[in-house]
């Protein structure tokens, strides 16, 4: 056991307590005894003399040596007593022993006085105390009790140190090294006492032993729940990092806090890129960062989530974007408002959309707007031109001898003529002018010339020009067919597209009426400009 | 100071002229030439401590025989002490030798003749005894 055990210290504080408490016992018991003894001799002596004091004064009176002597004699048998001396006055003075008369002896006397005459002094008795042996003997006995006193002192001490040391001191250091040896929320418990040590040391070792009990169970208890928590956790988590969708959590300001793999998986751009301090992950991230930044203010402030396809700010390999983004207000860490942002590619679905909206509004053969779409780009532009106070002319193309080519060589041969023909006009007309095709060889045209009819005269010869240029419909079959073009000006010839496009169309048949490859421009009165070019033969 | 144990003694013999058998009286012989003596001379006398009368004549003094009456009177009325007691005194002093206690006479008439015939001895008889021949030195009450 080390030094510092228990019972160590307590055997100290014991032995050093005995220790000076028999000290103090001792010095005290000691001088006490020592001068006991020292007068109790002396009462011995006094008693003595007492003793021998009738025929002492009856010697001193009768002046009788011999008595005197004898009473002498007497007295010196005592081992207390040195000398004696007995004297009347005049008479005589009778010595036994070492009688010794000098300022250091301290004599014991008593006056002797006359046994007849009261108060009559006769003589005196003088006895020299053996003082060497008095003290000697007060010495050994004040000794002797001291030593009795300090053993006495110490056996109680060693026994009060055992009983302790059985008792109190051996049960708590077993206990304390066992409590030290145990780990809690392990199976091990302290040894409890038996039955009969029902005391306080007992009840704590039974006691202990409870507490570790309930500190298992909660041990046992928190593990378990530990563990069901670190499993959902991990579930989440996997769902987290596994999940198709991008999720990630940012501050108002627009940095990132986190987000999972798939986030940067689909914004195609690095973690630490985006998770550094300073950078802004909203105009790093997206192609529109004020739509996502508004998103952002207005889900905290309705405290609803906002939903948008966003585009993303296009990457070094060029290929544009698409997803779709759902931002909510995530509540406050820190003291700091976090948006959670939910994001899924739509780029697949986008391309999808885009493909479909290019089937709904173009027409596939030729690349040009089909006829919904011409009419409603043309409804846009009339309105556009009437909000402007600017001028527009409608054309409507037909062409020539396109059935004919059809019958003849086939339906390929028609779809060639109308491919080669649709680029042909593409490359007369401005990109900004709207070019449609009706259905089958018709097509609608616009062109904003500014109120110059020269230059609607021009366009149209042109358009006639490349039209009527020679084509090869099959391999090796080379054909021509014409173009019949009416037009109409705005705000001229009518207000509504309808309006223009049926008088493009009068002005069209008027063309097709005269003889074909040509144009003429519409007139209110019926009678149509009609230019003819080269006929086709 | 005579004058005044003159008056005393007178005054005693008044007394006396009353029967008293209380009183004893210390007695020696007419020649003697001491005068009254003290209780204490008469003590130191009896009891072994002078062997002479205070004049330096030899003195002898004179006991009654141990258990009389008289005697116990005697010493109860000259020193105080009881029978018992003297003899007890007289026994150390004895044991220790060299020393003896005063003759034990018979009777008081041995006493007075042998005061009588004996100018040293010195002996006690009770009083109102014929006196002839011997000198009262001590009246005991």
């Amino acid at each position: 056991m080390i030094l510092r055990g228990l019972h160590v210290k307590l055997a100290l504080i014991v032995a050093a307590g005995a220790l000076v408490l028999a000290g103090l016992s001792s010095w005290w018991f000691y001088s006490r005894s020592y001068q006991d003894s020292i007068n109790d001799s002396e009462r011995s002596v006094k008693q003595l003399l007492a003793t021998v004091e009738v025929s002492a004064s009856i010697a001193a009176y009768v002046g009788n040596t011999e008595l005197a002597q004898q009473v002498a004699q007497g007295l010196i048998q005592n081992d207390i007593v040195l000398g004696a001396k007995i004297h009347n006055h005049a008479q005589f003075s009778v010595l036994a022993g070492k009688f010794t008369e000098s300022a250091e002896t301290r004599l014991v006397t008593l006056e002797l006085f006359s046994p007849f005459t009261p108060g009559e002094l006769i003589g005196e008795l003088a006895i020299t105390p053996n003082y060497a042996l008095i003290e000697k003997r007060a010495n050994e006995s004040a000794r002797a009790t001291t030593m009795g006193l300090a053993m006495h002192t110490f056996v109680v001490a060693f026994l009060v140190l055992v009983a302790v040391y059985l008792m109190l001191t051996r049960p708590l250091v077993q206990l304390s090294t066992g409590l030290h040896r145990i780990v809690p929320g392990e199976k091990e418990r302290l040894n409890e006492f038996s039955e009969k040590r029902r005391d306080e040391i007992g009840t704590l070792a039974s006691d202990i032993n409870r507490l570790l009990d309930t500190v298992e169970n909660m041990l046992v208890q928190e593990r378990g729940l530990r563990e069901r928590v670190e499993a959902l956790e991990q579930r989440f988590r996997g769902i987290f990092e596994a999940t198709s969708a991008g999720i990630f959590l940012l501050r108002e300001n627009g940095t990132l806090v986190t987000a999972n793999p798939a986030f940067f998986r689909i914004t195609g751009r690095a973690e630490h890129e985006l998770l550094q301090p300073h950078t802004n992950c909203i105009s790093e991230v997206f192609a529109e960062p004020a739509t996502v930044t508004s998103m952002m203010s207005q889900a905290m402030q309705s405290r609803r989530p906002y939903a948008a396809d966003l585009c993303l700010a296009p990457l070094p390999d060029g290929e544009t974007r698409w997803v779709h983004g759902l931002l909510s207000s995530n509540g406050h860490v820190d003291g700091a408002t976090l948006i959670e942002g939910v994001i899924y590619d739509i780029t697949e679905r986008k391309h999808a959309e885009e493909n479909s909206r290019y089937l709904a509004e173009y027409d596939q053969l030729t690349g040009l707007l089909n006829r919904h779409s011409g009419e409603l780009r043309l409804a846009e532009q009339v309105a556009d031109a009437e909000a402007r106070g600017e001028s527009l002319a409608v054309m409507v193309l037909d062409l020539d001898r396109f059935k004919e080519i059809n019958d003849t060589h086939g339906h390929n041969a028609g779809d060639n003529v109308l491919v080669t023909i649709a680029h042909r006009i593409r490359t007369v007309i401005r990109s900004t002018d709207l070019v449609a095709r009706l259905g089958g060889d018709e097509f609608l045209l616009t062109l904003a010339h500014s109120g110059q009819l020269e230059t609607l005269h021009r366009v149209a010869l042109k358009l006639v020009d490349v039209i009527g240029q020679e084509l090869e419909v099959v391999e090796n079959v080379k054909e021509k067919v014409g173009a019949s073009i009416g037009i109409a000006t705005f705000p001229e010839h009518g207000q509504s597209w309808k309006q223009l496009c049926k008088n493009a169309d009068e002005a069209m048949y008027a063309v097709k009426r005269r003889g074909r490859n040509g144009y003429a421009i519409f007139n209110e009165t019926g009678n149509h400009q009609v230019q003819l070019v080269d006929k086709v033969t | 100071m005579s004058g005044t144990r003159r008056r005393v003694l007178l005054m005693w013999c008044l007394l006396c002229a009353l029967p008293s058998a209380a009183d004893i009286v210390v007695i020696v012989h007419a020649d003697n030439p001491s005068g009254e003596l003290s209780r204490k001379q008469v003590i130191d006398l009896f009891m072994g401590r002078h062997a002479a009368f205070p004049n330096g004549n030899i003195a002898q003094p004179m006991d009654l025989a141990a258990g009389t009456t008289l005697r116990k009177q005697f010493y109860l009325k000259l020193t105080g002490k009881n029978e018992a007691q003297v003899d007890a005194y007289w026994a150390q002093l004895v044991f220790a030798g060299r020393m003896s206690p005063p003759p034990q006479l018979e009777s008081s008439q041995a006493m007075l003749a042998a005061v009588r015939n004996n100018p040293a001895a010195i002996g006690f008889i009770e009083h109102g005894q014929t006196i002839d021949g011997i000198k009262v030195v001590l009246r005991l009450e």
